[in-house]
């Protein structure tokens, strides 16, 4: 039988983005619909002494205005779905009169246009009493605080004995400070919601990666049943973690469709996305690293310090997917630091923790081979681990780390590379290669898929997950059409819908590897109603029709099970980038990557490689030129738009070439798929920042390699 | 070109193209609201083009920009809003032929003019080849810029701006795609132009 699993199947949702049809959030079509505005504090720390609303309130068209003297009173809500604090600002907006961070909402206004919002936004008058702020990252009296774990996982631990290791003698030891900024994730979609009352019920159009978690904080904060809350979002215009998990506008808008009677839709604007939904926070990380003479890796100890909030409890993970998980090292340590700060609660950023984990590590372990007089390549091929996950112990599923390393390579002309810095040239360029290595976990969550197949034979599969842009609507109908074994054109893939059975959110890379699962599971129980327990196709079809009934239902479920005791689950894979550089402008071209990635399964060879070839691309952008600038005196975001805070275009990328070793992970999941949306991310900075070592001798262990950090 | 339209630019020449929308804008009547039932109908001012063949006649607030205009009045969703500042290209249609970002165009800049939106492109069922070409060749993701990318590349195939794949990445570097579609999108252009 032909199968869709393996094939490049063009996206199914393709013929609606390119017509314009698919909706977001923002475009719902509701009747009546009335904009809010929001304003925000122009200070940092502080408190609001009054708000004057009076001359926006007499403004054309406005309904009302929501400060906190007249808001709704919520409840505040206590996740049940996470341990210690939310990656996100949990403070429910307009809640007092306290200031935590510039940018913090402080009013929203609405009225019937969006114009005449806008406009009476502008009227509205505060007057705040400030406080000294504390904004400096890097200042001597910065507090630090720990924070145990991260999903259970301990955030400080040591194993065997680093310090006796780092001073064995006759070992070469390199330590190092490495910087990364603060980013914003900038998808395209600006982030929204409309928000409609209906008696008893509230239905939220909402651009976020997780209905479920969304409807649950709005009910349990509005004091609502769950199940009279539905959130509803069928495409995400990108989001990379920023919509990961519920923001205050969401809250806001919801709060304004209340108290005004009226739905409601709120469109943060550009700017507004630099400070109310999340960033990439910025860190300073300690590798130290020592090896014998012969290249043995004997000691790694990664120290990570980020920027937190006062309203908000993540922490970037930098060594949980780095440190822990790519070389096989007696002796390893890894701790975090969290330096909070009156500045916006940072969140999950596209491979949190192992995308700036992985260029400070990985740049390390490039400087160390090169005190060694070891090739970069070699000195990964001797030490990385190649059937014990370091941290744990627990065997790998299936790891062909090597693989990538030597077919990425070959592929990528590495043996031509002189090893001496500065010694390749072409037309006057100098050219520099480099590598690392990419690495993210296997991630698996819970959730239920339904499957209903009608007397025609078309298929309906329903469940709450996402599809962010990934390809999830494709993959899954490919998944469902083998597992049912019809075609792919008679199956419809239904997500983003709260009222669907519960699916995972979209994080973590999880979304194939849980619902094929879910899917798989379903057919079956639905094969199993029919009395048909190994039909497949048309005698599911025959069996449907036999019962006289327009369709037939089933439910199925998956979840984690004690294969995870028993393996660690772990991506990994190999990057190598040529870079270019005018010796008197040096400004860094990325002229050719070549990357392979060894993630299980590859289910759609097309849409797979379109995601790695983007987070390849976001990786460049990491790497030379993103950076978020929050003013170290008034806390306000400086390059608040997409002309000053720059993401790659087109002009800047050259050739990408992504492969996988697509060999099935045996005990992850039914179809073993380890799911492929951030590792692509990882390890591109650090290839790129050797590649400059390479290229210039100049070490740049600070991101974005901005010219005058290479000169 | 003070009584164009601004056209989309690669983002290194956009302040220059602010500074000509701006030109325009200063030229164009102002009046007050655009909502009858909370202004009065002289503070309307009144719009008539052509939106994806149909004529359309509207009372309109003088602010409303044209993207807000499509999306707002017009329930035509398609013509993204991105950045509304000029800097992403999601919100690009054509005005006479010509690409134009419609978060920098007025409304009211488009009395007596022809304006396509990404839901004009195909004939009915029909895609358009710059259409097919992007399924084929997976030319975004998420797709919240593609329409703005759509827009700007069936103008580049027009301008003859498709002679080499560096050609057709600088002439669409103002399209911003965060998903980093690029090397498809630039695949895509190319077979439309026969490259």
């Amino acid at each position: 039988m032909q199968t869709a699993v393996g094939k490049p199947l063009d996206r199914v949702d393709g013929k609606l983005k390119v017509t314009g049809g698919a909706r977001y959030a923002a475009e719902a079509p509701v009747q009546g619909v009335a904009f809010a505005t929001i304003v925000q504090s122009t200070i940092a720390r502080g408190k609001i002494k009054s708000i004057d609303v009076a001359a926006a309130k007499a403004a054309p068209g406005v309904i009302d205005i929501l400060t906190p003297n007249n808001k709704p009173t919520l409840k505040a809500y206590q996740p049940d779905f996470m341990k210690g604090g939310m990656p996100a600002e949990m403070r429910l907006p307009l809640s007092d009169m306290e200031v935590n961070h510039a940018g913090q909402h402080v009013a929203v206004v609405v009225a019937r246009t969006l114009e005449q919002s806008r406009y009476a936004a502008s009227l509205v008058k505060i007057d705040y009493e400030a406080q000294p702020a504390a904004l400096d990252f890097n200042s001597p009296d910065a507090q630090v605080k720990l924070t145990p774990d991260f999903f259970g996982e301990a955030l400080t631990e040591e194993i065997g004995n680093v310090d006796t290791a780092l001073r064995e003698v006759d070992s070469v030891m390199h330590e190092a400070a490495y910087n990364t900024p603060h980013e914003s994730h900038n998808p395209m979609e600006p982030s929204a919601t409309i928000a409609v009352f209906e008696g008893d019920r509230l239905t939220v159009y909402d651009s976020t990666q997780w209905v479920m978690g969304t409807r649950a904080i709005i009910a349990d904060s509005l004091g609502m049943p769950r199940e009279n809350v539905r959130v509803i979002c069928p495409f995400v215009g990108g989001a990379f973690g920023c919509k990961g998990f519920i923001w205050p506008h969401t809250i806001l808008a919801v709060m304004a469709a209340k108290q005004c009677n009226v739905p409601v839709k709120l469109v943060l604007t550009r700017a507004q996305m630099f400070t109310s939904c999340g960033h990439r926070p910025m860190t300073r990380q300690t590798i130290s690293v020592a090896a014998r003479r012969d290249g043995t890796v004997t000691a790694i100890r990664h120290v990570a310090r980020m920027q937190g909030s006062r309203v908000g409890g993540f922490v970037e993970p930098c060594g949980m997917g780095t440190t822990r998980a790519i070389y096989d090292v007696p002796n390893l340590a890894w701790k975090h630091e969290v330096v909070p700060l009156d500045l916006p609660e940072p969140t999950f950023m596209r491979a949190p923790g192992e995308c700036p984990g992985s260029f400070a590590l990985e740049s390390a372990i490039d400087e160390l081979a090169s005190k060694l007089g070891l090739d970069p390549l070699e000195i990964r091929l001797k030490n990385h681990a190649k059937t014990k996950f370091p941290a744990t112990g627990l065997p790998f599923s299936s790891n062909y780390l090597a693989e990538c390393y030597t077919t990425a390579a070959e592929k990528f002309g590495w043996s031509k590379r002189d090893p001496k810095p500065k010694s390749m040239t072409e037309n006057g360029m100098l050219i520099g290669y480099g590598m690392a290595t990419a690495t993210f976990p296997g991630n698996r969550f819970g959730g239920a898929a339904r499957i209903r197949m009608m007397n025609d034979g078309r298929v309906v599969v329903s469940t709450a997950a996402h599809d962010v842009g990934t390809g999830a609507y494709t993959v899954l109908t490919q998944i469902a059409a083998d597992a049912l074994g019809v075609d792919p054109s008679l199956v419809k893939m239904e997500l983003g819908d709260s009222i669907l059975p519960p699916g995972p959110l979209a994080g973590g890379s999880n979304t194939t590897a849980t619902v094929s699962g879910m899917i798989v599971n379903a057919a079956q129980e639905l094969a199993k109603t029919l009395g048909k327990p190994d039909g497949k196709g048309d005698e599911l079809v025959q069996a449907v029709k036999a019962t006289g009934k327009p369709f037939v239902e089933a439910m199925g479920s998956s979840a984690p099970g004690p294969e995870m005791a028993q393996h660690a689950f772990h991506s990994f894979g190999a990057h190598f980038v040529q870079i270019a550089i005018d010796p008197l402008m040096p400004r860094v071209q990325v002229r050719r990557v070549v990357s392979m990635f060894d993630v299980g399964r590859i289910i759609n060879p097309k849409t797979a490689r379109s995601q790695g070839v983007g987070s390849i691309v976001m990786g460049i952008g990491m790497a030379l030129t993103e950076q978020t600038h929050y003013d170290l005196r008034t806390g306000r975001t400086i390059n608040d738009n997409l002309a000053d805070y720059a993401v790659p275009v087109n002009a800047d990328i050259g050739d990408i070439e992504v492969m996988f070793t697509d060999k099935p992970d045996p005990y992850f999941n039914p179809m073993g798929v380890r799911g492929l949306g951030e590792i692509g991310i990882t390890g591109i900075a650090a290839a790129i920042a050797n590649a400059v070592y390479h290229a210039t001798g100049v070490r740049v262990r600070e991101l974005p390699i901005s010219p005058h950090k290479i000169i | 070109m003070s009584d164009e339209p601004t056209t989309t630019v690669s983002r290194r020449e956009f302040v220059a193209g602010s500074l000509a929308a701006g030109a325009v804008i200063a030229g164009a009547p102002f009046a007050h609201a655009d909502d009858s039932n909370v202004a009065p109908a002289s503070e309307l001012h009144k719009v008539s083009f052509k939106i994806n063949g149909k004529e359309q006649s509207l009372q309109i607030d003088p602010r409303s920009t044209l993207l807000d205009t499509l999306r707002e009045s017009l329930s035509l969703n398609g013509t993204k809003k991105g950045c509304d500042h000029g800097q992403c290209g999601a919100c690009t249609v054509h005005v006479d032929g010509q690409r134009v970002l419609s978060c920098l165009t007025l409304a009211a800049q488009v009395d007596g003019r022809e304006v396509t939106s990404v839901e004009g492109l195909a004939s009915g069922e029909d895609l358009h080849p710059m259409q097919q070409a992007f399924i084929k060749h997976d030319a975004f993701q998420c797709g919240y810029c593609t329409s703005g990318q759509l827009m700007s590349a069936v103008a580049c195939v027009k301008e003859g701006h498709c002679g080499s794949a560096d050609e057709v990445k600088e002439y669409m570097s103002g399209n911003l795609c965060r998903c980093d579609a690029y090397p498809n999108i630039v695949s895509a252009i190319l077979e439309v132009a026969g490259k």
